[in-house]
């Protein structure tokens, strides 16, 4: 399948999805394991202009509770989605890595 | 919860709101905000405004240029029917003519969705029956040569298309989406389009012409009658409802 041009707003989607693939969270969590995975504080309106993006493409979907909280999942889309895209990112940054190798 | 949070959340748009506003005041009594989030957050609402808006915009110009092409399908309707005298012209006005009105039923979809989203669904599956069923008919016609199984499967082309037109147009009422009068022609063209159809391809079949029932011939002027001049009002008012913008504007109801 063709990975989804992300286009601007590749950075936060991507670290959305991979946060998620450890497991559901809230908006808060996934900012606080955004960080501690990556080093990157997302923004509260970055935050939510990507989850919304994201489960308009049908990528997460909220997990129906009675908190006020909404906790987010992956779908299979979102699943699939995730694993091309970061085995095309391995694969190129193998391949950099390489290349800086038999440069120096 | 500060006001200026309240504030800065009425700047995303109304639609995102109902989805969104509870969970991230939520989210947001959780975190420390710092001025770089209230910019953030400022960015990001006029970012949410800017492709909603782009989406809207796209649909409403859709729905216009599907109107339009509907516009020009009646009118080569009309110039066939009244004004063309050479054969091949207005055959060839007439074949064209009910293929570019096919652009009228992804807009009607997309408009009843909205409002009757498993009605909608149920009618789109008989319009896609009705390509299968035609498609077999086509082939037992040409290939398996066999008049009778192709006249049965015509029957069926020509229910589904009816039924669907009928069921389109009930929607269109208990939705309010069309007007009542314009509905009404709407089903009456259903009807007639299946009585006219069914005739042809039963008379077409067993072989006889309409002139060896003489009592039938003025049922069957009626019913021609209906089915072409009732689907060129029809037509015509579903492409003025659209190119206004007045079905357009029920889409902008939706986020």
């Amino acid at each position: 399948m063709s990975v989804p041009d992300f286009g601007r707003f590749s950075d936060p989607a991507l670290l959305i999805l991979a946060s998620l693939a450890g497991g559901e969270k809230h908006g808060y969590n996934m900012m606080e394991d955004i960080e501690t995975i990556s080093g990157i504080k997302l923004g509260p309106g970055t935050l939510y202009g990507a989850l919304s993006r994201l489960e308009a493409h049908g990528f997460i979907e909220v997990v129906q509770t009675d908190n006020r909280r909404k906790p987010y999942k992956l779908t299979a889309l979102g699943l699939t989605t995730l694993e091309t895209t970061l085995s095309k990112m391995h694969s190129f940054t193998q391949e950099g890595l390489q290349r800086l190798g038999a440069n120096e | 919860m500060s006001i200026w949070l309240r504030l800065i959340v009425q700047l995303y748009p109304r639609a995102w709101r109902e989805r969104y506003q509870d969970e991230f005041l939520a989210m947001l009594e959780l975190c420390e905000i710092s001025v770089w989030d209230y910019c953030d957050m400022a960015f990001s609402s006029l970012e949410t405004r800017l492709l909603d808006s782009r989406g809207k915009l796209m649909k409403d110009l859709l729905n216009r240029v599907t109107g339009l092409v509907a516009l020009v399908s009646v009118l080569m309707l009309l110039m066939a029917l009244l004004f063309v005298s050479d054969e091949n012209t207005a055959e060839f006005l007439l074949v064209t003519s009910p293929v570019l009105s096919l652009a009228l039923i992804p807009s009607l979809h997309r408009v009843l969705n909205i409002h009757a989203p498993k009605a909608t669904n149920a009618l789109k599956w008989i319009g896609i029956s009705s390509i299968l069923v035609l498609a077999i008919s086509v082939v037992v016609n040409n290939i398996a040569t066999n008049v009778t199984l192709a006249a049965v499967f015509a029957l069926g082309f020509t229910w589904l298309v009816g039924l669907w037109l009928i069921g389109v147009n009930i929607l269109g009422i208990r939705t309010r989406v069309f007007t009542r009068m314009l509905a009404l022609i709407g089903i009456a063209v259903g009807v007639a389009w299946m009585y006219t159809m069914s005739y042809t391809i039963i008379f077409s079949a067993i072989g006889t012409s309409y002139s060896s029932y003489p009592q039938l011939m003025s049922i069957q002027n009626i019913s021609l009658f209906t089915l072409i001049f009732g689907y060129i009002i029809w037509a015509l008012g579903l492409s003025v409802l659209l190119i206004s913008g007045t079905l357009s504007r029920k889409l902008q109801l939706v986020y």
